[in-house]
């Protein structure tokens, strides 16, 4: 926790909300004219796109079919932590890119899309750190993310969903076979449960996309629902802690109703709406006591 | 509720249920699973559980109700969980964890009603859904099917949180290859869907209330199942539709929603025997 340079940690899969998410962080910062040290959880993984597929296949030859990107032996944990803690006493530390495509690898010379770009020092004079990733509230044995972590969120769909997200994206996208995608989430499961699942116990606010069309076959959903088609359950650990202000939520998010004392639902078409109306007091707040 | 919602429709409509329980056909008895769930361990599968085929009796789930629907008569058997179910079937010299003798259906019933994890399999060899006249869905998403596990199995039986875990897990495969192709299948699906945060079901306090909840339920064919939207959303107070063959009824109304809908399907099955 650093008052003086203050960290945001987004947790959530991809194709969870995040890019609502992200859209609506950027429209904070932009407003607000705060200027972020964004870190890309993918730049954390341990393996290059090709080293990893080695690594998977080495794994399983040692009969350990659990390896996934969602684990620790996939991951650079302990040197993300130490760039939560670096960045919270000092504002710098080291990060680098994962090169997603051809797009993203174009302006660096010799490499190619699944490489990472060299660490390299954060530029000096952001206002707040910004991580969107898989981990960033992970606390296990040897790890503790979560202490150095100033706004913790989490953005997760029901599992359902979750699942029907990735079938399509792997199977339109990628042209993966069905089958090869649910193995893959089987493979994953372990570290899932193990690894996803326990960092929203700690999450000072979680965004849950919950569909209200007939998840019950994942496999066979054939359109991943829409935002008009789900709810998205806003639920804060403490919200005394946030000052959260719920009668003026309910009167500004059409249709919101609360399902727990410390618990709002609100339209999925709402998430944007809500996200950036809950986030603006608490960032401000942030940036007041850096002051 | 939904055990209560049928019962009330049976008595009102004067049907006699030849009542069949998916665990008679389990294939082990409580301490024959645990054996065999040991011996396949052993052999190298850690995916033994109840979701799949090697531990349940689905020829003869098959054959039972290819026979019923034949002709009325087939054979079951009762599971017994605790020492009242042994009392109430009169088999005071078995223990809790083992079957009844079996024994053929009562006979002049109207209908064949099964509850179970297994109405609609389809695998290896077995086609429990081509003999099912009306086949009802009813599963909660994901996160909610854990937590009420969990807090089942730790509140009730006693067991850590990391062994129910391990639990789920053990099951996941056969809970994905068995269980949920059978919802693609369904006429009618009631899918109860918590408006509280489930994100981390391990740490749920509490299991979601019906009021904590709402149920999206799914037709297959509502033309030819002859529902009546309007009626239904006229009926159920904060029912909404989200799909042209889906509608949302909060939680607390799933006893009511399943009447309204079940009663006339029901009325014309039985005025279709003639």
């Amino acid at each position: 926790m650093s008052t003086k340079h203050p960290i945001i940690a987004v947790t959530g899969s991809s194709g969870a909300g995040t890019s609502t998410v992200k859209d609506a962080f950027e429209h904070v910062f932009l407003r607000e004219s705060i200027n972020p040290a964004v870190i890309e959880g993918d730049s954390f993984h341990r393996y290059n796109r090709a080293e990893m597929k080695d690594a998977m296949a080495e794994a399983e030859g040692l009969g350990n079919m659990n390896f996934s990107h969602f684990g620790s032996d996939a991951n650079l944990f302990s040197e993300l932590e130490g760039l939560f803690k670096t960045y919270g006493e000092t504002g710098g530390g080291k990060r680098r890119l994962y090169l997603h495509s051809e797009e993203e690898a174009e302006p660096y010379e010799g490499l190619i899309p699944g490489q990472f770009t060299p660490w390299q020092d954060i530029p000096s004079g952001t206002d707040l750190m910004f991580y969107e990733g898989l981990h960033g509230c992970v606390v296990s044995e040897e790890i503790n993310m979560a202490q150095y972590v100033d706004l913790k969120i989490g953005v997760v769909p029901v599992i359902n969903l979750e699942w029907i997200q990735k079938i399509h994206r792997d199977t339109s996208q990628r042209g993966y076979s069905e089958e090869a995608v649910m193995d893959t989430i089987l493979r994953r499961m372990h570290d899932y449960v193990h690894y996803i699942i326990p960092q929203f116990k700690s999450t000072d606010i979680n965004f849950q996309r919950v569909p209200i069309v007939d998840t019950s076959d994942p496999i066979i959903a054939r359109d991943i629902p829409t935002p008009d088609e789900s709810l998205v359950v806003i639920r804060f650990r403490d919200p005394d802690d946030f000052g959260v202000d719920f009668p003026y939520l309910l009167s500004m998010l059409h249709d919101s109703w609360m399902s727990r004392r410390n618990s709002i639902v609100v339209p999925g078409g709402k998430m944007g709406l809500a996200m950036e109306l809950i986030l603006t007091p608490i960032i401000r707040n942030m940036l007041n006591n850096k002051k | 509720m939904v055990r209560d919602a049928f019962a009330h429709m049976f008595r009102r409509e004067k049907i006699i249920p030849a009542l069949v329980e998916g665990e008679s056909f389990h294939r082990y008895s409580r301490s024959d699973m645990k054996q065999a769930m040991q011996e396949s361990l052993d052999a190298g599968n850690p995916h033994f559980s109840h979701f799949g085929p090697d531990a349940n009796l689905f020829g003869d789930l098959e054959e039972l109700f290819e026979s019923y629907g034949e002709n009325g008569t087939g054979k079951t058997r009762h599971y017994l969980h605790n020492e009242a179910d042994a009392a109430r079937y009169n088999s005071p010299d078995m223990k809790p964890g083992e079957f009844t003798e079996w024994q053929d259906l009562p006979s002049g019933t109207d209908m064949l009603f099964y509850e179970g994890l297994h109405g609609c399999a389809i695998s290896d060899g077995v086609n429990l859904a081509r003999h099912v006249d009306l086949k009802i869905g009813l599963v909660p998403v994901i996160n909610l099917e854990w937590i009420q596990k969990i807090h089942r199995d730790i509140g009730e039986r006693g067991y850590s949180e990391d062994d129910v875990v391990d639990t789920i897990l053990r099951r996941m495969h056969d809970y994905v290859h068995y269980l949920i192709p059978q919802f693609a299948n369904t006429d009618i699906n009631f899918q109860m869907v918590p408006v509280v945060d489930t994100s981390d079901p391990t740490f749920a306090r509490n299991v979601p209330t019906l009021d904590e909840c709402v149920v999206v339920i799914r037709f297959c064919d509502p033309e030819g199942m002859e529902i009546d939207f309007p009626l239904l959303l006229d009926k159920i107070k904060n029912s909404k539709m989200s799909r042209r063959n889906s509608i949302v009824v909060p939680g607390g109304k799933l006893g009511q929603a399943i009447e309204l809908i079940m009663t006339p399907i029901f009325r014309r099955l039985m005025d279709g025997r003639g």
